[in-house]
């Protein structure tokens, strides 16, 4: 390490401070003012003897708390700086080298202290995980001398951890929440089953084992049981990927965009794993987006399409950072009669192409009416509705509880109206709110 | 509120400068300037000072608030008196009450010393004045060109009223009483011309054409009415149907008014011939007395003038109404908030005129040095007879804001030309101001002790209040700084113990020296040359 040595004018008025008292002095005949000179001169001196310490020596070291983290997750790191030099420094400043990209929420990657040998000091911090690897750059070291002008700057080649690495969504393991459902969904139309539904008179062609042979006993009419029908189900994530989502309630924090896809992960691979036939879509992806979509430009993930969940959660990640530059949302309250309002064009490409029974899992944060118009344009044709909702609002401050405020709106409209909500607060585990949100599925 | 991901990923509200460095910074300061001013017996100028220091930053912090922006510059506005008052006025007290302590002397060699003494003295009391205006706007780094710019902008709001009102007091007061001849008054003056003009316009006599005013009435009504229809939404009033004669009558308007031009101007000639006997005799009677009617008709004098009138005020209004539309609503309260501010305070001057003018003229002639007084009191109470009280108070109101405005405007000028850095501006301030004060306390009666640590406190003030920004703006607030600043104090403070016990051996060593002439002299000579020598070797 090789370190910068500059020196600064710090004292520089000195000089003037010292002339001013004896020509003062002078002026006045007053000897003590004269006298009083040699304090100015003294801290000359001061500032032209002190300098820092040409033998001192810094050791740094680097512990990441996580090898990987999920977004959102709070990863502790710790710096530890010792002093392996002879000499005191009497004022050492040390910043580490966080990604940009990176928020710290707790504690501070700063340290300002002085330093005996064979001392060291400390400094822990968290820093908020987002998708990809995010390497550390090294910790610039600064000494300053006693009277603060002489400095010498320096990069410090920490031992340790240099890096982590953020998950993608789908990096991400399943859950092992239960599911309670066996892939199939009972009707009010009768017809072959398990579950009693009717009885209704005898038709030729139908099936002798339904005959209601204890009524043919006791009357002598032929009549046949129905059961209730079942029919297998489907469910249909919708992500949502919109230009309005891709925000994120401080810098350095995952987007709600990102929260999107890890929650819709999340919830794939839960019902992937349950056997549950299960449709992936998203809306909102840029044009150009390199994935094979289907009619009205709508990505379509099924068990039968060349595209898989993985490349379209990659591509919903892909955009979350692609958001407006140097704007913030305006906030507006939801409209009144919000899901009578005509279905937007995207939720109406998405109902063209939901079978029929499909249940209807729309993930959003909610930060607009665009999830409400859809869920209102899906309620006539009977899809089941569930919404869950990442919360990327910042209550801190009066901007953003009114941003937070329009979302509960949104929150209590939607329960009001019927709709299954899970809100998701990405403090609390996310095993919660897939559990709240597939407790909801039938 | 969800904000944007690619912003900075910094809380620039934590690059400010370190509580603990400020604290000592302020402390030391507010330490010091108590102790000076009481040993010097300058403790009412030292609360004089405190007042336009606490204005002073309270009008920076309200000007540059971003919400309850209306309020905030009207409580700036309001600030802004006693700022100039308590500046203004604690060096006028301390200039007075020193003044009346010292003179008259017996010789001019004494008068000249005494001359010097208050001076010190003076110095004394504004340095303490810059050294609490630093340790107030240290305390939240107030001291910005943005906040100096909005406060000076809001005082110049504030000025606007007192100075109208002023001006206009004292204009009536010299308009009513100022004597031009035995019979007449500058009122009496103004009263003649105002007959004149209506005269002219509205009655001229019938002994002669008036052409001349009848063609200009005509004129300014055609403008005015032109200007009007192109200014007011007439069009959309009447319906869009209506455009095309509309825009005959404007042009028939422009082409009226062009005709009237050169009417003035025959009118002019006309008017100036006739009055010539020899032009006068080529008219025939019938002709000159049907002239004369024709250019008399009063009541259409009265009409074109109400017309022109009514078109003025409508195209006033239309005017405001335009400014105010094109603006948010909020900007005009805020802009013209500070306007209100001038005018509560000069209806709190007026409310007080009496009194307060009363009061300080009591007490200003028993302040002032007995040889000074009665003349003062003669030539005070004639202004006073002449003007009021209210013109007074709204003078020295006027003068007060004007006396803030200079303030303000002398930070923000020595910002400009870099006299004060732009980043360590209360520091410098409380440093500068205690290192002055007892330097030039010092020559007074201020003890040797104070004075080292005076010297010393002003060091300290200015490298604690630095470090604390630099430690701000490296590292943040949210970093512990404590044992840092502790170190780096401790430090400078052992060098300034040090300092003064040298100084004050050095004092006492080159005072036993002088052993010829026991005069001061030799004293000075000896820490002049210790200080020049060890200046340069510091400089080295």
């Amino acid at each position: 390490m090789t370190a910068d040595v500059t020196r600064t004018r710090r004292w520089q008025t000195t000089g003037v401070a010292a002339l001013l008292l004896v020509a003062v002095g002078f002026l006045y005949a007053s000897p003590v003012v004269v006298a009083a000179a040699v304090i100015p001169v003294a801290f000359a001196a001061y500032d032209a003897l002190s300098v820092v310490p040409a033998s001192a020596k810094l050791h740094a070291e680097r512990d990441i708390g996580m090898t990987a983290a999920s977004p959102g997750d709070r990863v502790p790191v710790t710096l530890t700086v010792t002093n392996t030099g002879e000499a005191t420094i009497p004022d050492l400043r040390v910043i580490d080298g966080v990604p940009d990209d990176l928020a710290v929420t707790a504690g501070t990657p700063r340290l300002a202290t002085p330093l005996r040998p064979g001392t060291t000091a400390t400094t822990t911090y968290e820093v908020v995980a987002k998708r990809g690897t995010h390497e550390f750059a090294a910790p610039i070291a600064r000494g300053r001398s006693f009277a603060g002008s002489d400095q010498a700057t320096t990069t410090l080649d920490p031992v340790g951890d240099t890096s982590f690495e953020g998950l993608r969504a789908i990096d991400t393991p399943p859950t092992k929440t239960p599911i309670h459902r066996a892939g199939t969904q009972p009707t009010d139309q009768g017809g072959p089953g398990l579950e009693f539904h009717r009885t209704r008179e005898y038709q030729p062609g139908d099936p002798l084992n339904r005959l209601n042979w204890r009524q043919y006993a006791k009357t002598g009419d032929l009549s046949t049981v129905e059961f209730r029908e079942e029919h297998a189900t489907r469910t249909a994530l919708i992500v949502d990927a919109r230009k309005q989502t891709r925000v994120s309630p401080a810098p350095g924090h995952p987007t709600a965009t990102e929260l999107n896809a890890y929650v819709s992960a999340r919830l794939h691979d839960t019902l992937e794993t349950a056997d549950v036939d299960t449709i992936l879509t998203a809306v909102g992806l840029p044009a150009g987006t390199d994935l094979t979509v289907g009619p009205n430009d709508l990505p379509w993930v099924t068990t039968e399409t060349p595209t898989d969940a993985t490349e379209l959660l990659d591509a919903v990640e892909e955009t979350a950072t692609q958001g407006p530059k140097h704007r913030s949302i305006p906030p507006k309250p939801p409209r009144d009669a919000v899901f009578d309002i005509s279905m937007p064009d995207s939720g109406d490409a998405i109902r063209q192409r939901l079978p029929p029974r499909a249940e209807v899992v729309i993930i959003t944060p909610l930060l607009d009416d665009w999830p409400l118009e859809l869920a209102g344009g899906l309620q006539p044709y009977n899809y089941p509705v569930t919404v869950v909702s990442p919360d990327v609002t910042d209550r801190t401050t009066s901007a953003g509880n009114i941003v937070a405020l329009h979302r509960d709106l949104r929150l209590s409209r939607l329960t009001d109206a019927g709709f299954s909500v899970v809100d998701w607060h990405p403090e609390t585990p996310i095993n919660t709110a897939l559990a709240r949100s597939l407790a909801h599925l039938h | 509120m969800a904000s944007q991901t690619h912003s900075a990923a910094v809380d620039e509200s934590t690059w400010r400068p370190t509580r603990q460095g400020t604290l000592v910074s302020v402390g030391v300061t507010i330490m010091l300037t108590t102790l000076i001013a009481a040993s010097l017996g300058l403790l009412i100028p030292l609360a004089t000072a405190w007042v336009a220091a606490l204005t002073f930053a309270g009008g920076l912090w309200l000007a540059t608030q971003s919400s309850w922006r209306v309020l905030a510059q009207y409580l700036a506005g309001l600030l802004v008196a006693p700022l100039g008052l308590a500046a203004a006025g604690g060096l006028t007290y301390a200039a007075l009450s020193l003044s009346s302590t010292r003179f008259p002397q017996p010789t001019a060699a004494q008068g000249a010393t005494a001359i010097l003494s208050v001076s010190a003295q003076l110095i004394v009391v504004a340095s303490l004045m810059l050294a609490v205006f630093g340790a107030c706007v240290a305390i939240a780094d107030l001291v910005t060109q943005t906040s100096l710019h909005a406060l000076v902008h809001v005082t110049y709001r504030t000025l606007i009223i007192p100075v109208l009102a002023a001006t206009t007091l004292a204009t009536t007061a010299i308009l009513g009483t100022a004597t031009l001849s035995q019979q007449q008054t500058l009122a009496t003056l103004v009263h003649d011309g105002v007959a004149v003009v209506t005269t002219y316009f509205l009655s001229p006599a019938a002994t002669a054409p008036n052409l001349s005013s009848i063609a200009l009435l005509l004129f300014t009504t055609t403008a005015t009415l032109a200007l009007a229809l192109r200014a007011l939404p007439v069009l959309e009033v009447v319906g869009t149907a209506h455009e095309e004669t509309f825009q005959t009558i404007q042009t028939r308007l422009r082409k009226l008014t062009s005709v009237f031009v050169l009417l003035i101007i025959a009118g002019v000639l006309t008017d100036a011939l006739l009055r010539q006997q020899q032009f006068r005799a080529e008219v025939s009677d019938p002709l000159y007395q049907s002239l004369i009617t024709a250019t008399q008709v009063e009541p259409l004098r009265i009409v074109l003038a109400v017309s022109i009138s009514v078109t003025l005020g409508l195209l006033a209004i239309s005017y405001v109404l335009k400014r105010i539309a094109q603006a948010s609503a909020a900007v005009p309260f805020e802009r013209y908030s500070a306007l209100l501010s001038g005018a509560t305070l000069t209806a709190a001057a007026l409310v007080v005129a009496t009194p307060l003018v009363e009061t300080t003229q009591a007490f200003i002639i028993t302040t002032l040095p007995t040889t000074m007084a009665p003349s003062y009191q003669r030539l005070s109470e004639g202004i006073i007879a002449f003007y009021g009280p209210p013109t007074i108070t709204l003078v020295a109101l006027t003068a007060t804001l004007i006396s803030a405005a200079g303030i303000i405007a002398g930070f923000r000028i020595s910002m400009w030309v870099r006299l004060l850095p732009s980043k360590t501006v209360g520091p410098v301030l409380a440093s500068v101001g205690v290192f002055v004060a007892s330097a030039f306390g010092g020559v007074e009666s201020l003890p040797g002790w104070l004075l080292f640590a005076g010297i010393v406190g002003s060091f300290v003030a200015w490298d604690s209040g630095h470090f604390a920004w630099q430690l701000g703006h490296e590292i943040g607030r949210h970093t512990p700084t404590r044992n840092i600043e502790a170190v780096h104090l401790a430090a400078t403070l052992t060098i300034g113990g040090a300092a003064s016990a040298i100084a004050l051996i050095a004092l006492n060593y080159a005072t036993t020296l002088s052993f010829i002439d026991p005069t001061t002299i030799p004293a000075a000579l000896v820490g002049a040359a210790a200080a020049i020598f060890l200046l340069v070797f510091a400089l080295k």
